[in-house]
């Protein structure tokens, strides 16, 4: 046996290494990677509309200034009007330019939108209404804007006067129809001749104040330069996650999959926030204007475990974009316009035994 | 986001991937019997013999007196992927070319295995004929589809680091444990002849009193997560007996028999283990997982709820398969048919037929047959080597070991491989005994 000991030491240690039972606590080192979706968000039109554009029940709502047009009876009347006379027969016209705010290129209508003629009526008789006549004139109103008409309306005499002084009458402005970025509206005023003489100064003047009033578009062109967005996610919740499998993420990269059909381009950041308070970030990203790309933001370890620790935490999404630059900054939108945003965080997880 | 659910699969999974937790399983506790592959029912003698043949306790040979200190086999294995793979890793990180070769290793369909077997005498003392033992009954299996391997390898991007489409199904995991006592009994019913060339023919009888500590049965687990949109599913009916707050989940009485005949040399034995077997699972135990989970990046709905089985809100299919499973959970007979050939004192040759009836989900059912030889040689009268072999339903196994004799006190160890459909395990026996046996 005292010879034989060493031997049998050398076998039994023979066997156990060559056999295949772990020889300690540690274990392999798996390291794999997990993409984790976060709730899809999206910047809204609304977002990156210029001033002068908002979006109401759906549609864009476009500001437009009112403007005031006038003109002579003379003007009216090529000049045959003037003295106590019998009133000859008149075809006149006043024209009026409405402009819409300088970021808008151009609009298509949209539904609900009017056009309110306020007549400030100086002549001294109705144009559409003489006394001493049955006849009845009209102010036939035509809108174009380019080359196309917006709308055309004929103010009937026999259905409505336009007496001296102050007198509003509204047009609906029809869907549909593209705006440029100024429209002329023409009211061509015709009068009936009467017999009965009226007082006709050719200095007296009829005025027009054209009054857009709930521009809607269904679409538009506009001009975004350096519009500032933000967009904030749903609340992400990490609170059942174990403190464990928390320690066995080594790292992290935060992905935004953007669709930018706007094709809108600028500076961004990412933050992860819990209540006002950042936990990560702001991380700096640049949106490529690209209709798709992917934004990477990678987290230290110790970043991606103060997030996953948080309760509640939102990703919060800002930045300032501007249209593309060789289109004049113009960008055509819908209502339902919207970079989307698909954040999804790649967990670098290291699976080991410890 | 809800990540939670993904990061779980996979820390599930590292569980599952590494060697399981030991359990128990009874019968092979001898750690002689171990290093000779099990091929021991016709040469245990003393209260080693009540593990395997009560009619051993009746032979010629067996001591006066035995007393077995707790002792254990321990089988570990997994496989396709194996404890060498694992090993061979251990502290380091696993490179992708060798991940994606260790999947590989996994067919279409199949799984990674990993079980574990524990076979633990807690005690045992004979004197004469008489027999008491202890000891503990377990097993843990865990079945784990390629697909929730692939998903634990590479997490749910491809090699390009995009989202991926990753589906399993069929993932399984059950286990269970369960101790005893047993009396044993075996007496000669015929003699021929005196001295060592008797012939002899002994029967014998053990009683078994079994009380189960608790199992469980996960079988059907399936899930995956897709690309697009990212979001996972995963569904994992389990079963699960225990008592709350501690106690026996389930009880009944077993009863071996044997017979055995020995001449000067040679040893034939049959012995039937649990040829009655009463066990069952207490039915005020029983209890049910309807383990589902989804995410996606908009919600989270998780389901780990453990509730009775008698619960209505679970699904009445769902609760008679449970409850099938759990009914099944019990033990069969097994058979055991053993030779032993003692040509000298120095050599000992053995064979072992072993049939178990046990299928599906009952105890025991994972092999069938086993047919076992070993061979014990005494280079030295006090110290033996001794080697087995043993082919069975899906693989082999061999087992080597010793032992040291020294008067009294017998001291056995053994080691083994198994290798086969259940991938590579690893076995490795210890034993101390007291007493004029071994």
């Amino acid at each position: 046996m005292r010879d034989g000991s060493p031997r049998w030491l050398a076998l039994a240690t023979l066997l156990v290494a060559g056999c295949d039972i772990p020889t300690s606590t540690r274990t392999p080192i798996i390291q794999s990677q997990f993409l984790v979706p976060v709730k899809a968000d999206s910047v809204g039109v609304a977002e990156l509309l210029p001033s002068g554009v908002t979006l109401v029940g759906g549609q864009f709502r476009v500001s437009v200034p009112a403007t005031t047009a006038s003109q002579t009876l003379g003007g009216l009347c090529g000049g045959l009007c003037s003295g106590f006379l019998p009133k000859p027969q008149f075809n006149g016209t006043v024209t009026a330019s409405v402009s819409q705010p300088a970021s808008v290129a151009s609009a298509v209508t949209g539904t609900g939108g009017t056009l309110t003629l306020t007549f400030t009526n100086g002549l001294g008789f109705d144009p559409v209404r003489p006394p001493g006549t049955p006849s009845r004139g009209r102010i036939v109103t035509t809108v174009t804007s380019g080359t196309g008409v917006v709308l055309v309306d004929t103010l009937d005499g026999t259905n409505t006067a336009v007496p001296g002084g102050v007198s509003t009458y509204t047009i609906a402005i029809p869907a549909g129809r593209t705006l440029g970025p100024v429209a002329n509206a023409s009211m061509a005023v015709f009068s009936p001749a009467t017999s009965t003489a009226v007082n006709m100064q050719p200095t007296s003047a009829f005025g027009v104040t054209v009054t857009p009033t709930a521009v809607s578009a269904a679409s538009a062109t506009v001009r975004v330069v350096n519009e500032a967005f933000s967009s904030t996610s749903a609340s992400l919740s990490f609170d059942d996650l174990s403190a464990d499998v928390r320690d066995r993420v080594d790292s992290a990269t935060a992905e935004v999959a953007v669709a930018n059909p706007l094709a809108v381009s600028g500076g961004a950041s990412l933050t992860f926030r819990q209540g006002a308070a950042a936990i990560v970030g702001p991380k700096n990203v640049t949106l490529s204007g690209a209709a798709a790309d992917t934004l990477r933001v990678r987290f230290s370890s110790t970043e991606i475990r103060s997030l996953l620790a948080s309760t509640g935490a939102t990703a919060v999404f800002a930045g300032t974009v501007s249209g593309p630059a060789g289109n004049g900054n113009q960008v055509t939108v819908t209502p339902a316009s919207q970079v989307r945003l698909d954040t999804r965080v790649r967990l670098f997880v290291r699976i080991d035994g410890n | 986001m809800r990540p939670m659910t993904t990061i779980r699969l996979a820390a599930t999974a590292t569980l599952l991937l590494a060697p399981a937790p030991l359990a128990a399983q009874v019968v092979q506790a001898s750690a002689r019997g171990a290093g000779m592959a099990d091929a021991y029912g016709a040469l245990a003698r003393g209260a080693a013999a009540a593990f395997y043949n009560p009619a051993l306790l009746g032979l010629r040979d067996n001591p006066g007196f035995t007393l077995l200190l707790p002792s254990a086999s321990v089988t570990g294995g997994a496989g396709p992927i194996t404890l060498r793979d694992y090993r061979d890793y251990q502290g380091l990180v696993v490179p992708d070319a060798v991940k994606r070769e260790w999947l590989n290793r996994i067919p279409a369909g199949g799984t990674q295995n990993s079980d574990a077997v524990a076979d633990i005498g807690a005690f045992g003392l004979q004197a004469g004929p008489f027999a008491i033992t202890a000891g503990a009954v377990g097993n843990a299996e865990v079945g784990l589809p390629r697909g929730a391997v692939d998903l634990f390898l590479f997490g749910n991007v491809d090699s390009l680091g995009r989202p991926r489409d990753v589906t399993f199904q069929n993932g399984r995991a059950e286990g269970y444990g369960i101790g005893f006592v047993a009396a044993s009994l075996g007496i000669p019913v015929w003699t021929r002849g005196k001295g060592d060339a008797q012939e002899r023919v002994s029967i014998g009888v053990t009683g078994r009193w079994v009380g189960g500590g608790g199992m469980f049965n996960l079988w059907s687990v399936n899930g995956g997560i897709s690309a697009s949109p990212i979001q996972g599913t995963l569904t994992f009916p389990t079963a699960i007996v225990y008592k709350q707050g501690g106690g026996l989940a389930g009880q009944g009485v077993g009863v071996d028999v044997g017979l055995a005949w020995q001449s000067k040399s040679l040893v034939l034995a049959v012995a039937a283990t649990d040829a009655y077997n009463s066990f069952r699972w207490d039915a005020t135990a029983r209890r049910i997982v309807n383990g589902r989970a989804f995410f996606s990046a908009d919600s989270t709905r998780d389901n780990t709820t453990e509730v009775a089985l008698s619960d209505p809100s679970i699904p009445a299919a769902l609760r008679d398969s449970a409850t099938r499973r759990i009914d099944d959970a019990i033990f069969k007979p097994s058979f055991r048919a053993s030779l032993a050939w003692t040509p000298s004192r120095k050599l000992a040759i053995t064979g072992d037929l072993l049939r178990r009836t046990a299928t599906g989900d009952n105890l025991q059912a994972g092999v069938r047959t086993v047919l076992s030889g070993g061979v014990e040689y005494r280079l030295i009268g006090f110290l033996p080597v001794r080697g087995g072999v043993a082919v069975m339903d899906g693989g082999t196994l061999w087992t080597v070991g010793t032992g040291l004799e020294l008067g009294v006190v017998n001291v056995n160890v053994a080691y083994g491989q198994r290798r086969g459909d259940l991938g590579r395990a690893e076995r490795v026996a210890v034993g101390v005994a007291f007493g004029n046996g071994r």
